[in-house]
């Protein structure tokens, strides 16, 4: 199990409960600070000290505070450690779960888990400890794993020209014959039978009558 | 005041000249002095017309650069406005509510089914709090934005409903500045809000194209439609038109088709005045 465990958070109560947390479910040194700038010195002075930690939880945005501070917000503290010691694993661990932000942080911060605080996130910090260590794979609260598999659904314009042509009571050869003398990339059958399946799937149709009737109805064709 | 005096000077004499041209006396040089003073008079006459003309054009455009300031202005100021409230709700209140979850959860403070009857009620307040902070966030307006909007569009869909995407890459983003990206993002959102609240759709298609010079985005859904829906939206529709309006764009509904909710945006794409 991880040797060494640092916690980053500014209010108290948290950091106390996640560090009773930790201590009781691995045999771990675990350390916390309330501020970026220290836990940044803590990591280069255990590194120096050939005792270095290696694994990082953070919350991610901090309250002014009355003294002076060089790094504010736990995007930057993140990029720091990452650029120092890249072998540290970086769990974040915050009320903030807007979309953006945490693809953001997963893409260009790297890191390695992130845990949204809320009712469950005691047994969720729990399983990505064990998950980073033993795997090495990205954890990330179930409630949010739609961020990273990108739920958006595309159409295109082929897309609305295949429901017109269904819509004109074409056959799919005859759609598949129409589309190869447009020079269209995809016209073979069984690609316009693709398409079709798929456009069912993104309009949630149970047939073809359906999905005509579901494309009429937002007025796509 | 010189240029008033001096039509005064010329009507003055102008009146002379024409009660001399009256009497049988008046030789050639009255006569010839009496059509210089009307060729002057008619001059000045002219210059005072387009004098005129030119300044009340400009007081049309000076107001109109001023209003289109001061509008953009008020945009700006509330939308920092939000922004830091969102910050503040996010850092103090939702933060606050979370560290008193992990309290009572911890303590022997209450017991048996209260406690449970507690925690979920304090993490119900909790969830709440999360959401406006996270409806009234600051937006990325750079290279980012595309992918940003994206994911808020995506982040809609559930078991429940598909959230379809149409040319969204056809739109020249960067290109458009950073008010019209924010009243965009912002618009879309609060249609979203009220679709997953209120319209009971299966399928949203938000079709993006930018032609003439203008963006246009449609968004429709299948759900209970513009009577249903129109009432019960009436206070976020008036967000929506507002922010259209502060960036010169305009919206229309299509009350024609007969199931959903329908309607388009259209705003100029190009940066002038604006």
């Amino acid at each position: 199990m991880f040797k060494k465990i640092l916690i980053v958070e500014d209010i108290d109560s948290i950091s106390i409960g996640v560090t009773t947390l930790l201590e009781s479910n691995f045999d771990a040194d675990i350390r916390s600070t309330k501020y970026c700038d220290e836990a940044l010195l803590k990591l280069k002075k255990a590194y120096n000290e050939n005792d270095p930690f290696d694994l990082v939880i953070t919350d991610l945005s901090f309250q002014d505070s009355q003294r002076e501070t060089k790094i504010s917000t736990g995007e930057d503290l993140i990029y720091q450690i990452k650029r120092e010691q890249p072998f540290i694993r970086i769990i974040a661990y915050s009320v903030d779960d807007k979309p953006f932000r945490i693809k953001s942080l997963f893409d260009s911060y790297r890191i390695d888990g992130f845990v949204a605080k809320g009712r469950e996130s005691v047994t969720e910090l729990i399983d990505a400890v064990t998950l980073i260590y033993n795997t090495g794979e990205k954890y990330i609260s179930p409630q949010l794993a739609y961020i990273l598999k990108d739920f958006s659904h595309h159409i295109d314009e082929d897309d609305i020209e295949l429901l017109i042509c269904l819509s004109n009571g074409m056959t799919q050869s005859e759609i598949s014959d129409t589309f190869r003398n447009q020079l269209k990339k995809t016209s073979s059958t069984s690609s316009i039978e693709k398409r079709l399946n798929r456009l069912k799937l993104n309009f949630k149709a149970n047939n073809t009558i359906h999905l005509i009737s579901i494309a009429k109805d937002i007025g796509l064709i | 005041m010189i240029r008033k005096t001096y039509i005064f000077a010329a009507f003055t004499l102008l009146f002379f000249s024409t009660g001399y041209s009256q009497t049988p006396n008046a030789g050639i040089q009255t006569r010839h002095r009496h059509e210089v003073l009307l060729e002057m008079s008619k001059d000045y006459n002219k210059v005072l017309l387009l004098g005129l003309v030119a300044s009340i054009s400009a007081s049309f455009v000076l107001f109109y650069k001023l209003s289109q300031k001061h509008k953009k202005e008020k945009m700006l100021e509330a939308y920092t406005a939000e922004t830091r409230i969102s910050q503040k709700v996010h850092d103090e209140i939702a933060n606050e509510i979370y560290s008193t979850i992990l309290f009572v959860a911890s303590e022997e403070i209450v017991s048996g089914t209260k406690k449970d009857k507690l925690i979920s009620q304090l993490d119900d307040i909790y969830l709440r709090t999360r959401n406006i902070s996270r409806e009234n966030h600051d937006i990325d307006t750079g290279s980012r934005f595309p992918i940003q909007l994206k994911l808020m569009l995506g982040c809609y869909s559930s078991d429940g409903v598909n959230v379809l995407i149409k040319g969204l890459e056809k739109v020249e983003w960067d290109k458009i500045i950073a008010s019209k990206k924010i009243a965009t993002y912002r618009v879309l959102q609060e249609l979203m809000v009220n679709m997953a609240k209120h319209s009971h759709a299966t399928v949203v298609l938000v079709d993006f194209k930018e032609e003439k010079k203008k963006v246009n985005i449609t968004y429709s859904d299948n759900g209970t439609g513009a009577a249903g829906e129109k009432i019960i939206f009436k206070n976020g529709l008036q967000n929506v038109e507002n922010r259209m309006d502060s960036i010169g764009g305009s919206i229309i509904f299509d009350l024609s088709a007969g199931r959903g909710f329908h309607l388009t945006l259209i705003y100029p794409a190009n940066t002038i005045y604006v």
